[in-house]
């Protein structure tokens, strides 16, 4: 918990307010800024005298609706990465996709409970300590002058700047998770692998490696732009894809995009004497009745099947 | 551990019982906003603005509810949101009148809970 963080509470229940507030002091939290309207919130938001750690934003509102907010709010360049966490009571499938598909980091439903207030803040607390990191990792991509004191291991999940189709892993996981505290389950996770990420990662700085990864978060992006998805790079030069079970994925169109749009970055690797971009996709894992334990399982196993070659021909099903 | 009361409310935490008061006045607003709009419903000049609106209304007492300690009050303006929402999807123009009676046995039941919680809780 960190008693520092300053939050924005916007809902236009004022009882909620008062027990936001209560369940926060309780929990050791400063009392959150409580704005009544999207519109409210948004001013707060743009005035550069008010700083805010991270936001938690009803859906449902008079006016501007949370979802509508929650874009206005990654518009502006100051909060495009402030952790948003949705506390809400709607629990339909289309209100959890659309949330993250804007930008939530979280989505918590009402009535809440203390309990899991404090888990869900606690993480809050986490991402932003986590995006203070990637600023600087920001700032040292446009400066150039600082590289060496941005250390990370291949296995971490960093968040790409520079890649607005990506959402970050941790968003990811929060997306799936929501899914099955509320038992929606026609969701597929697939799994995608640069081919010889490992030496990449080893022969480039950190900066030119995110660059790649970018690169390539931009194609898969651009491939899965016909259906509902959330892609994020999850480390180890992988990224994970949540897709609608009810649209199925042709793999071999899939692969066959996918290498197109890597072509197009062919002729900058060679002129910097690196290997072209090579991506393999793995099994599309199916969310089964699983416990909310068996979400990283989930994602688990659509990353082991990209390491494998002939992924796509298996399907598992998770849980 | 929760331990129910003749009211439905379960013990709640002691930050949560110095803001009940406050629930209440709130919450007996909103009683009367209801029965304002379930007369507008059953009236049927425009009764999928009046389901909306009720929708709203409980949305904010089924947010609260069950964190103060009432969660009967709360599942039950759930359910009540739930109807409405139904109703303010429907393509037709009239609401259908099964879900209609659907609805306004559902408001009754809320009514009930919502005098239970208000004349009841000290």
């Amino acid at each position: 918990m960190s008693a520092s963080m300053r939050y924005l509470a916007v809902d236009d229940d004022p009882a909620f307010h008062f027990v936001l507030t209560k369940m926060m002091t309780h929990l050791g939290y400063q009392p959150p800024v409580c704005a009544i309207s999207a519109v409210e919130a948004l001013n707060y938001l743009s005035d550069p005298k008010q700083h805010f750690d991270a936001i938690l934003l009803e859906i449902q509102m008079p006016g501007m609706d949370g979802i509508e907010a929650c874009q206005h709010i990654r518009a502006m360049a100051h909060h495009k990465d402030t952790p948003i966490m949705m506390v809400t009571t709607m629990n339909g499938r289309e209100f959890v996709d659309q949330a993250f598909a804007v930008g939530a980091t979280d989505y918590l439903t009402k009535p809440i409970n203390r309990i899991e207030l404090q888990a869900r803040l606690g993480m809050l607390d986490r991402l932003v300590k986590e995006h203070a990191h990637a600023r600087s990792l920001q700032f040292a991509m446009e400066s150039m002058d600082d590289i060496q004191s941005f250390g990370f291991a291949f296995e971490d999940p960093m968040t790409l700047p520079k890649c607005g189709s990506l959402i970050d892993y941790l968003a990811l996981e929060n997306h799936l998770l929501t899914l099955s505290r509320l038992k929606l389950h026609a969701h597929t996770a697939l799994a995608f692998q640069v081919v010889g990420g490992a030496a990449l990662f080893r022969r480039l700085n950190r900066v030119e490696f995110l660059d790649c990864m970018e690169d390539v978060g931009s194609a898969i992006a651009a491939c899965l732009k016909r259906q509902n998805f959330l892609l994020a790079y999850a480390g180890s030069a992988e990224f994970v894809s949540i897709l609608n079970r009810t649209h199925p994925i042709d793999m071999l169109e899939l692969e066959q995009e996918l290498s197109s749009e890597l072509m197009v970055f062919d002729a900058v690797y060679e002129s910097l004497g690196l290997p072209m971009l090579e991506v393999r996709i793995g099994a599309t894992v199916n969310s089964g009745l699983f416990s909310t334990s068996a979400v990283k399982t989930m994602l688990g196993r659509a990353r082991a099947s990209v390491r494998g070659q002939s992924g796509f021909h298996m399907q598992y099903m998770a849980g | 551990m929760l331990v129910g009361t003749s009211t439905g409310q379960t013990m709640t935490e002691s930050w949560a019982q110095a803001i009940i008061p406050q629930f209440l006045d709130l919450t007996a607003s909103r009683q009367i906003e209801i029965e304002i709009e379930r007369g507008n419903l059953e009236a049927g000049t425009d009764p999928k603005h009046a389901a909306r609106e009720i929708g709203k209304i409980v949305h904010k007492i089924a947010g609260t509810a069950a964190s103060l300690g009432f969660p009967g009050l709360g599942a039950q303006a759930q359910t009540v949101e739930s109807l409405c929402h139904q109703a303010a999807a429907s393509p037709a123009r009239d609401l259908d009148p099964a879900l209609k009676r659907h609805l306004l046995r559902a408001l009754d039941d809320l009514n009930q809970e919502l005098d239970r919680v208000l004349v009841t809780t000290v």
